[in-house]
């Protein structure tokens, strides 16, 4: 079926830009009717338009897709009786974003399968949080629910629990497989025992405040949340910031991400018992946070970025610091490679899917972080790294804003909507959410002795998927 | 038991349970060397019923309040309860959420509470070395200077079976459900 007024183009992104046009900053957004978006989920399942994050602000659903590698492209569609028609029919990755929506807003997707409750465990003491009226707390709360086919029943596949206390990832998650024979034939997540519920934490701060906030939601990406947060305030207020914030916004984030890349690696080979090969790339990573410090104050460079650039100026002999160690561990890359496939090679290649090759392609990214910093260091002409706030004024009426990081995992973004400068409603959206999807599937077929393997290799994080 | 180099004293274990937080506390404990562990006469653990130190970061969500008890409770004494960071002495910036029940402040005997958000790992090494330092009677109401916390009484340990007494709340009680089969931390 196709609508009539809708113009030549059958593409998904086209039919999104003629809805109405609603002033988002700095990409718009455009406001679809249910029949345009029902048209949507139906040419989304012949396009390849990327659906990156869903979720929902109790009056409309919202969908962030990529129309180009640099061009985000937001559709909404109003909520009405508590319910919207799902795009994850079409887009299966969006199925956790789906039950988000339902877990803290009670709004339920239509024409999908059954949505059960991703974050939301029953403990809360009500549900619906960032409902207006949230609801009563279901009684007794529902056990999860983890699924078994007939067929795996038949064969004797048994279940086996791990968590939420467990050693596997860093933070609270239970794992359940199901071992058929001596492999894994099912892996399910369960979630939720993290959330902090930070989007009901956010609103009604008022957005300088707010950053903090972002600055915890996860500490492996922290300077990308801080950075994603900034720059949707300040894109939402149509606030500038000087060149050398941005610049050093863009320094400490490769910063974080060659010193992630490394830690992911130093717990790969931890997890494959090869303590001592850790040694060298532990040591990098420790010289970096302590760089970071002596820069920006913080190892880990919380509370760093605000909305209109820097909390404070950097160090500057700490940033001269920088310079020669950067350039040091860059050239420190190649003979850490050699020296982990001829130490780990043996105990890496072919495990829990290839950890080798993983372990190798983290090795080329820190690297490259490396290069990245180096060059927005080179870059860094000094100056201003904060235009006052109260000084550039908070818009009165409601305005809305979309920004994004790199963060080790891929973009991250926040959208914000602000009420004279107070956080109406928020989402973040972690890359690393649909992570977890991905291990579900890289765990079919391994034995379950090699889960701990693949969860380091992975590089899976439980704050900032359960937020 | 093997004691760890240069001391009399034995071996412990310890168990790391990381709870709602952003996961800075647990980067800075991964930061510590395996062989900075060892020398301070620690072993990590990922067992409750092997530790006797655990090592509690983030705040305890609602979600997992039952994990957090049923992991204490199944340790068998003596045993010692450390605090790392903001969040898991009282639920640091996460505190008030509907998600969120606090810390482990009033709730369970904290031994010892390292400050921070998230502390150093230069600082959580020397905090456990004074606390595997003091002598057995004071070692539960070992406190950092900075951190003024009012001893827990004994009696707040939960029972090892039965039901838990529901801690003061800041939205209406949760419902508590049965165990599940999949709380492995129940031990």
């Amino acid at each position: 079926m196709s609508l009539p007024s809708l113009g030549g183009d059958p593409s998904a992104a086209a039919l999104i830009r003629t809805g109405d046009r609603l002033p988002m900053a700095p990409w718009a957004r455009y406001r679809l009717n249910g029949e345009r978006w029902a048209e949507l989920g139906r040419r989304l399942r012949a396009d390849v338009l990327p659906l990156v994050t869903l979720w929902c602000d109790g009056e409309a659903v919202h969908a962030l897709f990529m129309d180009g590698p640099d061009l985000p492209l937001v559709a909404s569609v109003a909520v009405e009786g508590r319910r919207y028609l799902s795009l994850s029919p079409a887009r299966p990755a969006v199925l956790a974003c789906e039950r988000i929506v339902r877990d803290l807003w009670g709004i339920e997707a239509m024409d999908t399968g059954a949505l059960l409750p991703w974050l939301d465990h029953g403990l809360w003491g009500l549900s619906a949080p960032l409902s207006p009226r949230p609801g009563p707390a279901p009684w007794p709360p529902e056990p999860p629910e983890f699924e078994q086919t007939g067929d795996e029943a038949a064969r004797g596949a048994t279940q086996l629990g791990i968590g939420p206390v467990q050693a596997l990832v860093a933070g609270p998650v239970h794992l359940r497989l199901t071992v058929d024979g001596d492999r894994i034939a099912r892996l399910q997540p369960l979630l939720g025992y993290a959330h902090r519920g930070i989007a009901a934490l956010m609103r009604g701060r008022q957005a300088g405040d707010a950053a903090a906030l972002a600055a915890r939601l996860d500490a492996e990406s922290g300077v990308a949340h801080q950075t994603a947060f900034a720059r949707a305030v300040e894109a939402a207020c149509g606030w500038p910031v000087t060149a050398r914030a941005d610049t050093l916004r863009g320094l400490m984030g490769e910063l974080e991400r060659a010193a992630m890349e490394l830690h992911q690696l130093v717990r790969t080979l931890r997890a494959a018992g090869l303590d001592r090969v850790a040694g060298p790339p532990a040591a990098l990573r420790e010289g970096l946070l302590g760089l970071c410090e002596r820069a920006f104050g913080h190892r880990l460079m919380m509370d760093a970025i605000v909305p209109g650039g820097l909390a404070r100026l950097p160090s500057e002999t700490g940033l001269a610091g920088l310079l020669p160690e950067l350039e040091r561990q860059a050239a420190a890359m190649p003979s850490l490679r050699r020296s982990l496939e001829r130490k780990a090679g043996r105990r890496l290649a072919g495990r829990a899917g290839d950890s080798l090759e993983r372990a190798v392609a983290r090795l080329a990214r820190t690297e490259r972080a490396l290069r990245d910093a180096r060059s927005w260091l080179l870059a860094d002409a000094g100056g201003a790294v904060l235009v006052d706030a109260p000084a550039q004024g908070w818009p009165e009426e409601a305005v809305e804003g979309l920004g994004a990081a790199a963060s080790r995992h891929g973009t991250l973004w926040h959208w914000v909507r602000l009420q004279a400068g107070h956080v109406a409603a928020s989402h973040v959206h972690d890359p690393v959410l649909p992570l977890w999807q991905a291990l579900e599937q890289s765990a079919v077929g391994l034995v379950p002795s090699e889960l701990p393997l693949l969860c380091a290799s992975l590089g899976l994080s439980v704050s900032g998927a359960d937020q | 038991m093997s004691a760890p180099p240069g001391s009399d004293r034995p071996m412990l274990s310890l168990l790391h349970l990381g709870g709602g937080d952003c996961g800075g506390c647990a980067l800075e404990l991964e930061a510590i060397a395996p062989d900075a562990w060892e020398t301070l006469g620690l072993r990590l653990v990922a067992v409750p019923r092997h530790a006797d130190l655990l090592l509690v970061s983030g705040c305890v969500t609602r979600t997992l309040l039952r994990s957090v008890e049923a992991c204490w409770a199944a340790m068998a004494a003596p045993k010692q309860l450390v605090a790392i960071g903001a969040c898991a002495l009282d639920g640091g910036p996460f505190r008030g959420g509907y998600a969120v029940e606090g810390g482990l402040d009033g709730r369970l005997p904290v031994a010892l509470a390292i400050s921070g958000c998230p502390p150093r790992p230069a600082l959580i090494l020397s905090e456990l070395r004074r606390l595997l330092d003091a002598p057995d009677a004071e070692a539960e109401t070992v406190r950092p200077g900075s951190t003024a916390l009012a001893a827990t009484p004994a009696a707040a340990v939960p029972p090892q079976a039965g039901p838990v007494a529901p801690p003061p709340a800041l939205l209406p009680a949760a419902p508590r459900r049965p165990l599940g089969a999949g709380d492995s931390s129940a031990g």
